[in-house]
C-alpha cells in the first residue's frame, strides 16, 4: 500500500527522483509515477509542485518549467529552465549503507545464498558495506520457512499443528 | 508567492547551489536567492534552518561543499557549492527487475526508522534510474533485520566515514570503561550484532548489547587496516562463536522446542557471551535445562534465585 504521508526531506528526495525520471524518459502519467515510487498520487503532485515552485528570487531565474495544466490532467511534463539539475544525485553514504546491510542480511538467508542476481548486486552496491551477517543456524525452522514461502509463492494451502499462547 | 514548503526550500537550495559560479555562493547569496530564507524573520531561526537544510542535503546524498576563507571553521566568508561531478552515477549502474526487487526487499527488511527511512529513500532514488518493473515474486518474503541498538546507526555512519568513536562498554563481569576505537565492521553473528574495531593497534570485537552509552563520533579520521587483518579478525570471531557451545535439553513441543527448531530433546547452541546467553535462555523458563557448560547453568540458576529473592 502506498505510503500516504511523506515528510519534507522524503518529498524533496521524491522531487529529485521525478526530475531524473521525466528528463530521461519524457512525460509521465502521475499514476505511473505513483506506482513506480510506491507513493500516493497526491504525493507525486506535491513533489512536482516543489519542482514548479523552485526559483532563484535574487536573479529572477526559474529552475524548471512545469506544465501545471497537464499536471491537473494527470500528466507530469517539465523542462529545464535555468537549472543544471538533470538527474538525481547518487546515493548518500547512509542510503548506500542501509541498502548494503539489508542485502548482506538477505545473503545470509539460506534461500538467497546462491542467488546470482543478489551476488551481482552486492558486488555493485555492497563493496563498502559496513556490515555483514553470519549464522550457523540451519535448522528445521529454516526448512519450515522455505516451505511456507514456497507455498505462498504458489498460492498453495498448508497444514500444520500450532500451539497458541495458552499452550492449547 | 506562497510560503515555500520544506521540500520546495530544499529543492530550490539544491538548484541554486548547482547553478553557482565556480567559487560558490556566500550564505547571504543563498539567503537572498531562496524564497523561504528571504521571507524568514532572520536571526538565529534562519541560521538554524540553514544548518538543518545543509544536513538534510548531505543525508540525501547531495555533496554540499563548503570552502572556507577562515582558517578553522565555517565563517561568514564561507562559500557553498555542489560540484558538477557530484551527480554522476557509475556508468554500469543498471539494475534488472529481479535486482530492484531484491533492493526493495532489503529496504523493507529494516525494522528501525532511521535506517529503514534511508534505505527506502535510496530505493526511490534507484527507481529513478529507469522505469524498470520490479519483480514481484519476492513480495511474499518479509525478512526482518533487527537492529534495535541505538548505537547501530552512529557506528555504521562512522564506519563509512572512517572516523574514530567513543562509547562506554560494560563487560560480562560488570566492569565498565570508556573505549575509543576505530570502527571497522558490524557483523550479525548468531543473532547478535558485533562491532569489529581497532583499539590501540589490536582488532577487537564489541557486542552492541554491551555498549551502555551514546556513541560519540570524534570526527577524527583514521586509516583502516588492510583487508587481511580484518578478514583474519572476522574468521577468529566466527571460530570463537563456533567454539562456544551450550548443550541444552528441551521439553518436546514446548515454545523453546519450536523457537530453536529442535529435532531431538538435546540441542547444541553456539554463543559468544555467556552472560547474555543466560539472559536469553531464562526467557524460556522450565522449557529447557542447560547440560553444559556448568558455568552457564550456574548463571541461570543464580539469575532465577535473584528473581525469587527480589519477589519473595
Amino acid at each position: 500500500m502506498p505510503k500516504q504521508e511523506l515528510d519534507g526531506v522524503e518529498l524533496f528526495n521524491l522531487s529529485l527522483s521525478i526530475v531524473g525520471t521525466v528528463l530521461r524518459d519524457g512525460d509521465q502519467r502521475v499514476n505511473d509515477l505513483a506506482e513506480l515510487f510506491e507513493v500516493s498520487e497526491a504525493a507525486i503532485n506535491k513533489a512536482v509542485m516543489a519542482v514548479a515552485n523552485s526559483e532563484d528570487v535574487k536573479n529572477y531565474e526559474t529552475h524548471f518549467y512545469v506544465d501545471v495544466d497537464e499536471l491537473a490532467e494527470g500528466y507530469v511534463s517539465l523542462s529545464q529552465g535555468m537549472s543544471s539539475l538533470s538527474e538525481p544525485p547518487s546515493l548518500s553514504r547512509r542510503q548506500l549503507s542501509s541498502i548494503a546491510i539489508g542485502l548482506d542480511y538477505l545473503a545470509a538467508i539460506p534461500q538467497f545464498k546462491a542467488d546470482a542476481d543478489l551476488q551481482a548486486l552486492r558486488a555493485l552496491i555492497s563493496e563498502s558495506s559496513p556490515a555483514s551477517a553470519t549464522s550457523h543456524i540451519s535448522s528445521r525452522l529454516t526448512e519450515q520457512i522455505e516451505t511456507l514461502q514456497e507455498a505462498m509463492s504458489k498460492d498453495l494451502a498448508i497444514e500444520c499443528e500450532y500451539i497458541n499462547q495458552t499452550g492449547a | 508567492m506562497a510560503k515555500q514548503s520544506p521540500a520546495e526550500r530544499l529543492f530550490t537550495l539544491t538548484c541554486c547551489l548547482l547553478a553557482s559560479p565556480v567559487i560558490g555562493l556566500s550564505k547571504q547569496d543563498l539567503f537572498d536567492a531562496v524564497p523561504a530564507y528571504r521571507e524568514s524573520s532572520g536571526g538565529d531561526a534562519l541560521e538554524k534552518m540553514f544548518d538543518r537544510d545543509k544536513k538534510a542535503l548531505r543525508n540525501m546524498g547531495v555533496q554540499l561543499e563548503v570552502r572556507n576563507n577562515d582558517a578553522f571553521e565555517e565563517g561568514e566568508n564561507a562559500r557553498y557549492l555542489i560540484s558538477r561531478g557530484a551527480f554522476v552515477w557509475p556508468a554500469e549502474f543498471e539494475l534488472n527487475p529481479k535486482q530492484l526487487g531484491l533492493v526493495e526487499l532489503a529496504a523493507r527488511s529494516w525494522n528501525t526508522q532511521i535506517f529503514g527511512s534511508a534505505a527506502r529513500s535510496g530505493l526511490t532514488r534507484l527507481k529513478s534510474r529507469g522505469m524498470v518493473e520490479i519483480d514481484r515474486q519476492l513480495q511474499h518474503i518479509s525478512p526482518r533485520l533487527v537492529a534495535k541498538h541505538e548505537s547501530f546507526g552512529p557506528l555504521a555512519d562512522a564506519i563509512s566515514a572512517t572516523t574514530t568513536v567513543v562509547f562506554e562498554y560494560r563487560k560480562s563481569d560488570g566492569s565498565q570503561s570508556v573505549r575509543e576505537v576505530d570502527p571497522l565492521k558490524l557483523r550479525l553473528i548468531e543473532g547478535e550484532w558485533v562491532l569489529l574495531a581497532r583499539e590501540r593497534k589490536a582488532v577487537k570485537n564489541f557486542l552492541l548489547r554491551r555498549i551502555v552509552s551514546k556513541v560519540k563520533d570524534t570526527e577524527a579520521a583514521f586509516v583502516p587496516p588492510g583487508d587481511a587483518l580484518i578478514t583474519q579478525a572476522e574468521q577468529d570471531l566466527v571460530a570463537f562463536a563456533a567454539s562456544k557451545v551450550a548443550v541444552i535439553e528441551i521439553v518436546p513441543d514446548s515454545e523453546a522446542w519450536w523457537h530453536f527448531g529442535a529435532e531431538s530433546e538435546q540441542l547444541e547452541l553456539n554463543f559468544m557471551d555467556e552472560a547474555l546467553m543466560a539472559e536469553d535462555l531464562m526467557e524460556f523458563g522450565a522449557d529447557l535445562k542447560v547440560i553444559e557448560p556448568k558455568s552457564l547453568a550456574d548463571r541461570i540458576r543464580a539469575g532465577f534465585e535473584a528473581v525469587i529473592a527480589s519477589h519473595a
